[in-house]
């Protein structure tokens, strides 16, 4: 049995390592990039990881050349601002779908729903004109206006509400509480670790998106970090060095954050897939 | 209890308004509108709309870019069964309980977290002429000349599926680690005391209460590739035969300003994408809905 098992965990961590490799062997060949001068050939063969006189010349240059800090400042802005919409907006919609009984209802839910049966993939382009005729083109606002309401968000909330025990509310209620205090006090409490689920899928999302503020933004200083990154490969294609820096400078802020909430990205697909 | 009643009225009306306003002027307008506008051809400078009838649905059946289009979204289809596999037995791989379990599915992850630019241009240097992929098929002698990844028709399409694979994994990964961790322990424990060996709980235990979870995988993952266009648009911007329907409606609208053109292809593209999922349910629904 011993013997078996060590076995086991020898082969496991094996097939890891190779899938470590496996995944992330291009960042590892960015992240040496980043590090070696231009005195450096980049595309020796064997290759060499290990740069030969490591410099953080790359990483100076970042920061002098690309308004890194810009991007990383209207990044933030526009994550929050995302984050903060579709939370509060999924948490108030899902309640009175969930919890509540009133005429309609049904087909309400139904009615949010639809949009996933009937794909629009030209709403990208009504939805700019929309924009431009509110006159919110090339704002922060109209990168995170459209999708402000999360559909994935109402039905993700709207399932944990629905797991609340009703007994909670009913002796609240006659304890006096009137219904805004029930659902402040009681239910939105208890489904408060669903909407941390959902903020950080809204975070990620927010943070990686890359079309639609490609298109409602003209100015480059509004731009978030993957619409700049995206414009930096046609301006400094030929430098890969200061590419890689500010890849990897790009890199470290998501990566910090999925280590410490890969809980929650568990917790809420778990969420999701149960209906 | 009348006023229980009337604050219950208000509460949903409340909490729903501002929601329900949004998702009118920006998920449901839009699919009428973009109906409406696939008629017409929208002026971007005078705002104003002149109608021409069935034209952008004849131009687009007469281009040749909307079957190369098609067709590279059906091949891109290929991919489909082979990130579900991989992600299927990567979280089963990394659903033990072992020291620094939690650091490797950060790495499996990286791919997906970096968004699509990283990984784009990353994969472009890969690609590149005298990038890695070449120099190290080069030395092992399997090619005898570099070659065009990215920019030979031959590859171009593959070269940028195998990217979407490599990406894609990681996201099911953690989908089907929660599907696993879902599956009560109770089952497994019963299951040894029976004295059912490792293959048997795999085939009879966890797969089949996976079932449900792969059938969301596969439905999402295959709706993914029909409308690729970040790979796409990143790394050949739809040159040398990698159009998808995606970038050709992105390139009617936002590069050459035919809004018209753009909405009527949305048209076609979102009919085909909804039979798709009519196929699709008629053939796993029954299935999936009684789970």
């Amino acid at each position: 049995m011993k013997p078996k098992k060590i076995l086991r965990i020898v082969i496991t961590y094996t097939i890891m390592l190779i899938l470590a490799l496996f995944f992330t062997f291009p960042f590892i060949w960015v992240l040496s990039t980043s590090f070696k001068g231009p005195g450096e050939n980049l595309f020796t063969w064997p290759l060499k990881l290990i740069p030969k006189h490591p410099t953080f010349e790359n990483y100076i240059a970042v920061f002098t050349k690309v308004p890194m800090a810009r991007y990383f400042l209207n990044t933030i802005i526009i994550t929050s601002l995302g984050v903060i919409f579709q939370v509060v907006l999924s948490a108030l919609a899902a309640y009175p779908l969930a919890r509540l009984e009133w005429k309609g209802k049904d087909m309400v839910f139904k009615f949010i729903l639809l949009p996933l049966l009937i794909p629009m993939e030209g709403a990208l382009i009504v939805n700019f004109i929309t924009i431009l005729k509110m006159g919110l083109y090339d704002s922060y606002i109209a990168v995170v206006l459209p999708s402000s309401v999360s559909i994935f968000g109402i039905f993700l909330m709207r399932q944990h509400y629905l797991s609340v025990p009703a007994e909670l509310e009913d002796a609240a209620r006659i304890d006096g509480c009137n219904e805004f205090q029930v659902f402040w006090k009681i239910t939105f409490p208890l489904v408060r670790p669903a909407t941390a689920a959902l903020a950080i899928f809204a975070f990620t999302a927010y943070w990686n998106s890359l079309l639609w503020p490609l298109i409602v933004l003209r100015t480059p200083t509004k731009y978030p970090i993957q619409v700049g990154l995206s414009q930096l490969s046609s301006t400094f294609e030929p430098n890969f060095r200061t590419a890689s820096a500010a890849m990897i400078i790009a890199m470290i802020p998501i990566l910090t954050f999925f280590y410490f909430t890969q809980r929650y990205f568990i917790e809420g697909y778990k969420g999701a897939i149960i209906e | 209890m009348r006023t229980r009643k009337r604050q219950t009225i208000l509460i949903a009306v409340l909490f729903l308004f501002v929601p329900l306003t949004l998702l009118g002027i920006f998920t449901y307008y839009p699919i009428i509108r973009g109906v409406v506008l696939s008629f017409g051809d929208y002026n971007m400078f005078t705002k104003k709309v002149s109608w021409v009838g069935l034209k952008n649905y004849e131009e687009i059946f007469h281009n040749k870019y909307f079957y190369e289009a098609l067709i590279n979204i059906f091949k891109y289809l290929v991919i489909v069964p082979f990130i579900q596999l991989t992600a299927i037995l990567t979280a089963i791989l990394v659903n033990q309980n072992l020291p620094g379990i939690k650091f490797f599915r950060t790495l499996f992850y990286i791919p997906v977290i970096t968004g699509s630019v990283i990984v784009s241009m990353t994969w472009r240097w890969i690609y590149n002429v005298d990038g890695l992929l070449n120099n190290l098929l080069l030395s092992i002698g399997i090619i005898k000349e570099p070659v065009l990844w990215l920019t030979d028709e031959r590859f171009a399409l593959y070269s940028v599926m195998f990217v979407t694979f490599w990406r894609g994994i990681g996201y099911y990964m953690v989908i089907y680690l929660a599907g696993l961790q879902n599956i009560p322990s109770e089952l497994y424990e019963a299951a040894r005391i029976d004295g059912a060996n490792g293959r048997q709980i795999l085939t009879r235990i966890t797969l089949p209460l996976l079932s449900p979870t792969m059938l969301f995988c596969f439905t999402i993952s295959s709706l993914a590739a029909l409308k690729v266009f970040e790979e796409v648009f990143l790394m050949t911007q739809g040159g040398s035969g990698t159009t998808t329907m995606m970038y050709l409606i992105y390139d009617y609208a936002f590069v050459r300003f035919k809004f018209g053109l753009s909405t009527a292809t949305s048209v076609v593209f979102s009919g085909i994408l909804i039979i798709f999922t009519i196929i699709n349910f008629r053939f796993f629904g029954a299935r999936g809905d009684k789970r």
